[in-house]
């Protein structure tokens, strides 16, 4: 359409020109105007219908596929355009505004930690949890403030409105909101168990009604919010949301550049000098548990329980297989082994075993799949160690295209660091119920290692700082992190990790031992490695598959049952 | 108090509704009227003539044709309107030349005006509804680009430019209107 189309003579009907349709349109709309119209012409109405809907998005704690993060940035650009209408308005409006803005600024921050990958994962796990404060009290602060709002705007009518039930519902979410905070803090601290269903179905119900108390003020003030001047958007709508969208979709982007460990698989050669240590031990005798009821437990339940053993099959040859000759010749010539564990998951197998050898325990911890990973990528191993000298080693194994590969473990930016001192005597005494031998992939806080946390003495000071706000997060340390990249077709995965355990009383402890992460799909947002996976927790409520799961592989009680050593 | 309620105290001349219509709709009367007089004095005189009007002709509203809004809005507009006429300075008697013919259409070219408005107003119920929003902010309400940009977030830029591009769209359908015929 050109200015041809409007300036043409047109016969018949007169010839409006640009000017004479200007004035035909005027005395043609002057009969009245439609409903539809009248409810669409209004400064606040728009306003908002773009607060509430980002408020619902941003106040979704849930995750929808693992896009909690966009759907709350999408809300935080729904408040901004909403607000910054209203700002001139009233001063809370302003400040609404402002926090809505603050909020967008938050959540667009973990998406620029989340393009830094693996080198500042555990940084990112600090500001994670520091971040998810900061914005619940954004949050609180604009429901506050909106709420001071629409009373302003209330008093400025001079129609009075019923706003009680609003203020005793926000404070009802506040108070929610609070004990979710407490409550999820001594659940870290393995003070309380459990998970927080029960305060997410209350959350839900406070925001619910919260959200339609603060509505229905909104709507009781749509004839007094005619008196609403709507400010000057310096910048349009439009290009607000293609900023906030760009940035947001180039960071998500970024993070798959660096969410993977460094890859270093390699073509496998088998050590010649282990051969001959491997048949050695693969043909010693192995003991187990007696299983005389045959309930199943691999472990005695309860102390006083009378130990039985009975004689298990050697040591496959394929699991030693996997170790260096070196890692061989400290299991050379043990005394006794046990099985410790033999243990099943959907789609992995773990065994454990202990070698005896002198005043040395060797536990040999060994996982396979059952069949080729559905998702590549990171995963994670989490090891329980004993002291910051007793450090474990492992390697990676699998076949890509045919060819047998192995990998160093990738110890990731502060996994090491990750590690507190344990206490072990007081761990292994406490914790020494319930989980001996256990697969499952939930309730790790009640994991013994993480539950009964004490003395930082051999920790280096320059870590302890990290450590304690992790704990804030995820209830205790005490773990090595062992991560590694699983590549795209690898077939017949497996591995191992062997550690060296302390003897003390004549008898053996050991925390919890394994943990394994593994990524369950390839989409993942916002981004975690595994190992950020496995810390930052994988059982919230969740309306979706998580992008990891963990198992959590504990033998400490059987280790606790052990017969006294010689 | 519900919408009916008032109409209902409207019609029996009970002086609450009046104070009611005042404080319920009194920002509304000012912002339809606003961008026609441009002056918030004239606002105020125009929400008192409104209210006489609406009080005087309550017995005109019909519920079932439109919402008891969206017939105080037309009263607004038209009233504002007219008052904006009325203020403008009269031509000086001495300055017309009685030997010209009127100016005023004669009654075909009244009756052609008032079937091209029909026309066009079918042409405008017949736009998507983000479209009629943006022309009866600008030809009904008689909105500044400044203030369609401020309350629908667009640039002035692109308000101007959007509109543009409806009143081409309406021509158009004009035109094959006239070629129908």
């Amino acid at each position: 359409m050109t200015d041809s189309v409007l300036t043409s003579e047109y016969t018949g009907l007169g010839g409006p020109d640009a000017a004479g349709l200007d004035d035909l349109l005027g005395s043609a709309l002057s009969q009245g105007v439609p409903e539809d119209v009248l409810r669409g012409v209004t400064p606040w109405k728009k306003a908002m219908k773009l607060v509430f809907a980002g408020l619902v998005l941003s106040l979704i704690g849930i995750d929808i596929y693992n896009i909690d993060l966009a759907v709350n940035i999408a809300g935080n650009i729904l408040c901004i355009l909403g607000f910054r209408r209203l700002r001139r308005e009233n001063w809370s409006f302003m400040v609404c505004s402002v926090l809505s803005s603050l909020a967008a600024a938050v959540n667009i921050s973990r998406l620029v930690i989340n393009c830094m990958g693996r080198r500042l994962e555990l940084v990112r796990l600090v500001y994670d949890r520091l971040a998810g404060g900061v914005l619940m009290a954004l949050m609180i602060a604009t429901l506050v403030f909106f709420l001071a709002a629409l009373k302003l705007v209330e008093k400025k009518s001079g129609i009075p409105l019923g706003m009680g039930f609003a203020k005793n519902v926000l404070i009802w979410y506040v108070v929610i909101r609070a004990m979710m905070f407490w409550y999820g803090y001594r659940q870290a601290q393995g003070v309380l168990p459990g998970h927080m269903f029960v305060f997410c179905v209350f959350l839900s119900a406070a925001i619910a009604l919260c959200l339609h108390a603060l509505y229905r003020l909104a709507k009781e003030l749509e004839d007094p919010g005619y008196a609403i001047k709507a400010s000057d958007p310096k910048v349009p709508d439009i290009a607000v949301i293609a900023a906030l969208v760009a940035i947001s979709v180039a960071l998500f982007a970024g993070s798959f550049a660096t969410r993977n460990y460094p890859d270093s698989w390699k073509e496998y050669t088998p050590d010649a000098n282990a051969s001959a240590i491997t048949e050695e031990l693969s043909k010693a005798p192995v003991l187990k548990f007696a299983d005389p009821d045959n309930s199943g437990a691999q472990t005695p339940r309860k102390s006083g329980d009378t130990l039985e053993f009975e004689p298990a099959d050697p040591v496959p040859a394929e699991l030693l297989s996997m170790l260096t000759a070196d890692e061989l010749k400290h299991l050379q010539g043990s005394s006794r082994i046990y099985l410790i564990a033999d243990q099943y998951s959907e789609e992995r197998t773990y065994s454990v075993y202990a070698f005896v050898n002198g005043d040395e325990v060797w536990q040999l911890i060994s996982f396979a799949w059952k069949n080729a990973p559905k998702a590549s990528g990171s995963e994670a191993i989490a090891v329980t160690t004993t002291d910051k000298e007793d450090a474990f080693s492992g390697r990676m194994f699998c076949s890509i295209d045919g060819r047998p590969s192995v990998s160093e473990y990738y110890i990731p930016a502060g996994g090491r660091a990750n590690y507190t001192a344990q206490d072990h005597s007081k761990s292994g005494q406490e914790g020494s119920t319930g989980h001996s031998g256990s697969t499952g992939s939930s309730d790790r806080t009640n994991s013994s290692g993480r539950s009964d946390r004490t003395g930082n003495s051999n920790t280096p000071s320059e870590i302890i700082n990290i450590n304690e706000m992790l704990n804030i997060h995820y209830g205790g340390a005490g773990v090595d992190l062992a991560g590694f990249t699983i590549p795209r077709g690898a077939e017949d995965l497996r591995g191992y990790v062997l550690q060296k355990r302390v003897l003390e009383k004549d008898k053996l402890y050991s925390g919890l031992l394994m943990s394994y992460t593994h990524r369950t799909t390839d989409f993942m947002f916002p981004m975690h490695t595994a190992a950020e996976g496995y810390v930052s927790g994988t059982d919230q409520f969740s309306l979706a598959k998580r992008p990891f799961e963990t198992d959590h592989f504990g033998t400490m009680a059987a280790y606790w049952y052990l017969p006294d050593l010689p | 108090m519900t919408e009916r309620e008032l109409v209902q105290l409207i019609r029996e001349k009970n002086a609450l509704g009046a104070q009611e219509f005042l404080r319920r709709y009194g920002a509304l009367v000012r912002y339809v009227a606003e961008p026609i007089l441009e002056d918030a004095g004239a606002c105020e005189d125009c929400l008192q003539e409104v209210a006489h009007r609406v009080w005087d002709r309550i017995g005109s509203f019909d519920e079932e044709r439109g919402s008891f809004k969206a017939w105080l809005t037309t009263i607004t507009r038209n009233l504002a309107l007219n008052m904006k006429r009325s203020a403008k300075p009269a031509e000086s008697y001495e300055a017309l030349d009685t030997e010209l013919p009127s100016d005023s259409p004669g009654p075909e070219e009244t009756a052609v005006k008032n079937a091209a408005a029909a026309a066009l107003r079918a042409a405008v119920d017949s736009l998507p509804k983000n479209e009629r929003i943006l022309i009866y902010r600008r030809f009904f309400y008689n909105q500044s680009l400044a203030q369609i940009a401020a309350e629908t977030g667009l640039s002035e830029r692109a308000a101007e430019g959007r509109i543009y591009r409806i009143k081409a769209k309406l021509a158009e359908m004009l035109k094959e209107y006239r070629d129908d015929r």
